[in-house]
């Protein structure tokens, strides 16, 4: 663990506190906000609201906190970069999969899904990827329809006469 | 002898055809990513836990316990071929695993992981059945208050323990509280941040949010930077211990049994902190320290056993009083929740075959783990050579499979999505998911205990003040926020944990 007092790294640190912080104030801001529409009764008999809305109150209090307060020295953060392509194809291949695994069935969405997927790596080749998507439609067939039993059909509706419950 | 007839109930439900099978798969498939780095047990058990709803309840929670004690095992695995922790706990066995490794020991290094976990493993399930009795007695007797502030404590200790900012920690707490009031109030029945979507009535799944913030946030982080791992050893020779070997190994299997066994019930991180406690502990109890980090048998021996002991031992305050040590015993609450059964003092009585199951069964899985983890351990080292490009998506695949069957729903799928991206920035502006997810299990217990409480003393707050138990559970948990924000402990803590990473 290295003691790093350059102001970059400093800078940076508060910057992900003062980011962090506001995340978490918008999000009680946010509870507390829809709380007040529920009822809030009383300590003795308290209504639903009472207690999102106590706990909203809490976490504005922490997040002002997380914001004023200079956290733990971080060592290895700040200069990693955000795999953009790594969460639009990962993000995009589990809602594919919500989407359309009823009506494309098990093997197709996983295929797809996988290969989607797989090329979030930057070290799969499009090759690559349609080998994995192939071994592992094959591989979730047996575990989870054959083994388990999905109640996803092989092969979807969309696929009219080809259809395989 | 009442112990005795317990076991014998216990093995005679563990013993069943079917639940020793599920025991194996619960070991193997915890072995599996205990070895490999990138997945961990409490994304795993997430992901299976859909699978377990047709399981009768016992043969669930036996495969589910499994998965984690397996994961212990198979962690250290990979600590010692390749430098690298599958597992936080195996850290420090990396020190003096893998230069044991280098120095053409690694068949003796794996042989003393797997024999000091055996014993660990086995003598603190026995602690654990010992214990657990009455510490349920006493736990039978809580009203809504001492609830309260049990759950509270467990809560905070839990942060005291968890690695960086206090106060983030506090923060992600809350904001699970937050998270699990969503859903329709047990009480009057309003229907609360639904945001008029009807598959939030139940509450949010629980599956989602867990594989998103365990299993895909954690994708996203290794995204990041993509590394080769290099396999140092590719085959593993005579596994057998010399005279001398054992010699050298029995008084660090014994010491790390018993740091492990207790500091394993300590919510938070029990089984990472004994097993760093236990090493150094060997260091400053050996005549030679100067060989602890160039391969010393010690130093493998005692951490191993450490936290293996822990990771039996933390089933200790969930199976008497319902409260989770950490995420993974988190999920475990969550299956008994989904199987129907309310986890806490009572299960012991009411269900004695479930509780008394689960602990023979641990007896049984750490037998297969020795038979896993040594004459198979060529299968390990080839399952090291996977590259991750190639497990991350069979994850992402297996959890949208998971999450989907669990209702048919795709927007069970959907928040895997929106927690995966939120687990990850939280991540990266340097807050740890784990208090979130201990916060949203409880949540709803400690609403319901809370509004309990509250109608019982007629409104009056000052109650868990007054009623003595309910308030040293609170001063206990006050006391370790205070100790965790102690500049001294911190540094302690920030070396213990700096390894983690």
């Amino acid at each position: 663990m290295t003691h790093q007092t350059d102001t970059g790294t400093r800078l940076l640190r508060s910057r992900r506190d003062l980011i962090a912080g506001a995340i978490f104030l918008v999000i009680a801001a946010t509870f507390a906000w829809e709380a007040t529409s529920y009822d809030m009764g009383r300590l003795i008999r308290m209504g639903p609201g009472f207690i999102p809305l106590a706990l909203a109150f809490m976490l504005g209090a922490l997040a002002i906190g997380v914001m004023l307060v200079r956290s733990d020295p971080d060592e290895h953060e700040g200069g990693r970069p955000i795999p953009w392509r790594g969460i639009v194809l990962v993000s995009f291949a589990l809602i594919l999969f919500g989407a359309y695994g009823r009506m494309l069935g098990l093997v197709p969405v996983v295929f797809l899904a996988t290969l989607v997927t797989a090329l979030a790596s930057r070290r799969n080749s499009v090759l690559a990827a349609f080998g994995i998507a192939v071994a592992l439609s094959a591989l979730c067939y047996v575990i989870f329809k054959l083994g388990l039993g999905v109640v996803l059909p092989t092969i979807g509706p969309v696929f009219g006469p080809f259809e395989v419950i | 002898m009442e112990l005795l007839s317990h076991l014998a109930l216990g093995f005679e439900t563990a013993l069943t055809l079917q639940n020793v099978f599920w025991c194996f798969v619960g070991v193997l498939v915890g072995t599996l990513v205990g070895v490999l780095p990138g997945i961990g047990p409490t994304a795993t058990i997430a992901l299976l836990l859909p699978i377990t709803f047709s399981f009768s309840p016992v043969t669930a929670l036996i495969m589910l316990s499994g998965i984690y004690y397996g994961a212990q095992y198979g962690g250290s695995t990979t600590a010692i071929l390749i430098n690298l922790p599958g597992e936080s706990s195996s850290a420090v066995t990396a020190i003096d695993g893998y230069q044991m490794a280098r120095n053409g020991r690694a068949g003796p290094a794996l042989a003393t992981a797997a024999l000091g976990s055996f014993f660990a493993g086995s003598v603190a399930t026995l602690i654990l059945a010992i214990a657990a009795p009455p510490l349920a007695r006493v736990a039978l007797n809580f009203g809504a208050a001492e609830y309260f502030s049990l759950l509270v404590l467990g809560l905070l200790v839990s942060i005291s323990l968890a690695h960086g900012s206090v106060i983030k920690a506090l923060a992600m707490i809350v904001l699970g509280l937050l998270l699990g009031t969503v859903g329709q109030d047990v009480t009057s029945g309003t229907a609360r941040y639904t945001m008029g979507f009807q598959e939030l009535y139940g509450g949010i799944n629980f599956v989602s949010l867990a594989v998103g913030m365990f299993g895909v946030a954690e994708i996203f982080r290794n995204l990041e930077v993509e590394t080769n791992r290099e396999v140092g050893v590719s085959q593993v020779k005579n596994l057998w211990l010399t005279r001398e070997d054992f010699r050298r190994i029995a008084g660090p299997v014994l010491r790390g049994t018993g740091l492990g066994s207790v500091l394993g019930i300590l919510p938070g991180g029990g089984h990472v902190l004994a097993s760093f406690a236990s090493y150094s502990a060997e260091k400053r109890l050996s005549k030679k320290p100067q060989e602890f980090g160039r391969g010393a048998i010690e130093g493998v021996a005692g951490p191993e056993s450490a936290n293996n002991a822990a990771a039996q031992t933390s089933f200790i305050p969930l199976l008497t009083l319902g409260i989770p040590a950490h995420p993974v015993m988190a999920l475990i609450i969550g299956a008994f929740i989904l199987q129907g059964i309310t986890p806490g003092p009572n299960v012991m009585t009411d269900q004695p075959a479930l509780f008394w199951g689960i602990i023979a069964s641990m007896w049984i899985g750490n037998l297969l783990l020795v038979v896993l983890n040594l004459p198979l351990i060529g299968l390990w080292v080839k399952m090291l050579t996977i590259p991750y490009r190639v497990l991350f998506p069979a994850i992402v695949i297996f959890a949208s499979i998971g999450c989907y069957s669990i209702d048919s729903n795709p927007f069970d799928v959907y928040a895997i999505v929106v927690f995966g991206i939120l687990g990850y920035v939280l991540i990266r502006l340097g807050c740890e998911p784990a208090p979130l997810l201990l916060g949203f299990v409880l949540g709803p217990l400690l609403e319901e205990n809370l509004r309990r409480a509250m109608i019982i003393s007629k409104g009056d707050p000052t109650v868990f003040l007054t009623r003595p138990l309910s308030a040293s559970l609170l001063a206990l948990g006050l006391a370790c926020i205070v100790i965790a924000l102690l500049p001294s402990i911190r540094r302690k803590r920030d070396e213990v944990f700096v390894e983690e990473d």
